[in-house]
């Protein structure tokens, strides 16, 4: 009795020893940071200087900041637009993929997978040159009909957010393609069969028998998504910077831009912190929703 | 009789149609890849006509020998491979513990505790940026690749500790337990029985931290100052910067900064897709 005792203290004490090390790093890198950036976010302060306290002006400013609110609207723009471009392409492949009578699954999975593990400084670029209005293959393709005039994807307004999205849908649709390729590997086909059996058309069985029993991934992955899309910085910095005139403007370079460029550190930490509230807020409520439903 | 030959003629179009758009789906992929390969290969004079030209002239490796000299890439491999290495070990010698602990001892507070440290996943790195910054200065460790190493731990953590977690829960008590009433210290338990069973997942692992690591670019543009310390995503940046049009150097340079992490991907990428999967239908 007294040795088993003993064994759950030196469990206990074990455990705690082995956490530390997460413990600290967390305790400096995201609870005192954490708490720091919500003090800069009520200062007034270029980083150097003397800190003015202001209260909530940040905020109040930012919520009429037109700039702030197109980024805020530019993360959703590419959010749904990564959900056309990443996620259903990626949904339609893996379920070919998984089809029993198809060979090559590993090797088109790997060529898939392949640029989500490259940095967006390389593909950024070369997609840059895809969309160049003088030397782009775009423009290549738009003279083969005869037309001359050349199309500047990202040099225009209008479709700038539009070019940066196909690049994010080319990076990720492979990346959702593994994660449902494993939920359709999972599956039993008999459901399937007696659907058909039934008299139901395969699209009907796809919508109605196969996507509701991999509904568990297509929550992950549509939550993912969105959090992936609203950490975006990297593509947009290297394709436009957020021009041309603001209308690639994200959160995150935003963010950035702020702090770094206009060195108002106070009023970039208030865009910071409600970027990090918004996406706590977004995950507790999905989880919640999803929970429920399950 | 005759139903069945047109049923199977039927499936037979499915499956070319299936395999067409496969193939047309890989192509996709691969054109900006094969376009970085072939630019390259070109001559300086050719490249004018721009990366999406048949090219007319080829040379192997002046390219590459120019971005190596002109851009430097020999530094800025050894700054990323120091980066990653440290990041690596010391995610790997953290979230090891920590999942451990998490997933095979008994105390007070670890739901809490660990529900706690998942939450650093959703904190964008944008919102700490700022104190991070102060952070490091304070720890005179800014404006060095150790400092960006530990920021790259400190964030990774969430994902790796739930990870390792995930794995250790199956690896089955009664081994442990074996190994403690044959009277092994809890060191030993960990370092003789528990160790040498973690190495597949310690692959998937380090697939997705070095990746990390090396593909960051906004922590080195914020912390790093002095040009001789740009890892390589920050270099490559900087030299797209400098030459625009250069689309035979830049390419060179390209490949350089890409082949070192397919090198990582094609060693572990086995592992790395398969606990991918696992990991998303677990949820």
């Amino acid at each position: 009795m007294k040795k088993k005792r003993s064994l759950y203290r030196n469990q206990m004490i074990m455990g705690y020893i082995l956490i530390l090390p997460a413990l600290i790093l967390f305790a400096i890198f995201f609870v005192y940071s954490l708490i720091q950036a919500v003090y800069y976010s009520t200062l007034e302060w270029d980083g150097i200087g003397v800190q003015t306290s202001v209260g909530l002006q940040n905020y109040l400013n930012l919520f009429q900041d037109k700039v702030f609110w197109g980024a805020f609207f530019n993360n959703w723009f590419y959010t749904f637009g990564l959900m056309i471009f990443g996620v259903l392409p990626g949904l339609l492949l893996a379920y070919m993929l998984s089809r029993p009578n198809i060979r090559g699954r590993t090797f088109f999975r790997s060529i898939y997978f392949f640029p989500r593990i490259i940095s967006a400084v390389i593909y950024g670029a070369v997609w840059k040159w895809i969309y160049d209005p003088r030397v782009g293959l775009i423009t290549k393709i738009i003279d083969l009909f005869g037309d001359d005039n050349s199309f500047a994807m990202l040099g225009n307004v209008k479709t700038a957010m539009f070019g940066i999205t196909i690049t994010g849908g080319w990076t990720y649709f492979g990346f959702c393609m593994v994660l449902f390729l494993a939920a359709f590997m999972g599956l039993d086909n008999a459901l399937e069969e007696s659907a058909l059996l039934d008299g139901a058309n395969r699209l009907q069985m796809f919508f109605h028998v196969t996507i509701p029993q991999i509904k568990p991934v297509l929550n992950t992955v549509l939550v993912y998504t969105v959090i992936d899309c609203f950490k975006v910085y990297d593509l947009v910095l290297v394709m436009t910077a957020g021009g041309p005139n603001d209308s690639t403007q994200i959160m995150t370079y935003y963010i950035y831009k702020q702090a770094f460029t206009m060195n108002q550190f106070g009023y970039g930490s208030a865009a910071a912190v409600l970027l990090g509230i918004f996406m706590v807020i977004f995950t507790i409520v999905y989880n919640r929703l999803v929970g429920e439903e399950v | 009789m005759g139903k069945a030959k047109s049923y199977t003629k039927k499936q037979m179009l499915g499956k070319a149609l299936m395999y067409i758009v496969l193939i047309l789906g890989a192509i996709y992929t691969l054109i900006p890849f094969a376009t970085i390969i072939i630019t390259s290969f070109r001559t300086t004079k050719d490249s004018v006509r721009g990366p999406f030209t048949w090219p007319h002239e080829w040379q192997i490796v002046e390219n590459y020998i120019s971005a190596w000299e002109m851009g430097h890439f020999d530094r800025y491999l050894l700054n990323s491979i120091f980066m990653m290495v440290i990041t690596v070990i010391g995610t790997l010698f953290v979230a090891t513990l920590a999942g451990y602990s998490f997933a095979k001892f008994r105390y007070p507070g670890k739901n809490v505790l660990y529900y706690t440290l998942l939450l650093s996943m959703m904190i964008p790195f944008q919102t700490i940026m700022l104190p991070l910054y102060f952070i490091l200065r304070a720890s005179k460790l800014l404006n060095t690749l150790t400092g960006v190493a530990i920021l790259g731990i400190a964030t990774g953590l969430g994902f790796a500790i739930m990870m390792m977690r995930s794995f250790f829960i199956s690896l089955p008590d009664s081994l442990l337990e074996a190994a403690r009433l044959d009277g092994c210290s809890e060191l030993g338990v960990l370092l003789r029985i528990v160790m040498p069973n973690t190495f597949p997942a310690w692959a998937s692992l380090i697939v997705f931290v070095a990746m990390a690591s090396w593909n960051n670019l906004l922590a080195p543009m914020i912390y790093i100052f002095n040009e001789e310390k740009y890892p390589i995503p920050y270099a490559l940046y900087a030299f797209q910067s400098a030459h625009t049009t250069s689309y035979e150097l830049l390419s060179a340079g390209m490949m350089i900064s890409i082949l070192p992490i397919i090198l990582i991907y094609i060693l572990f990428q086995k592992n790395f897709q398969a606990n991918l999967m696992a990991g998303a239908v677990k949820g």
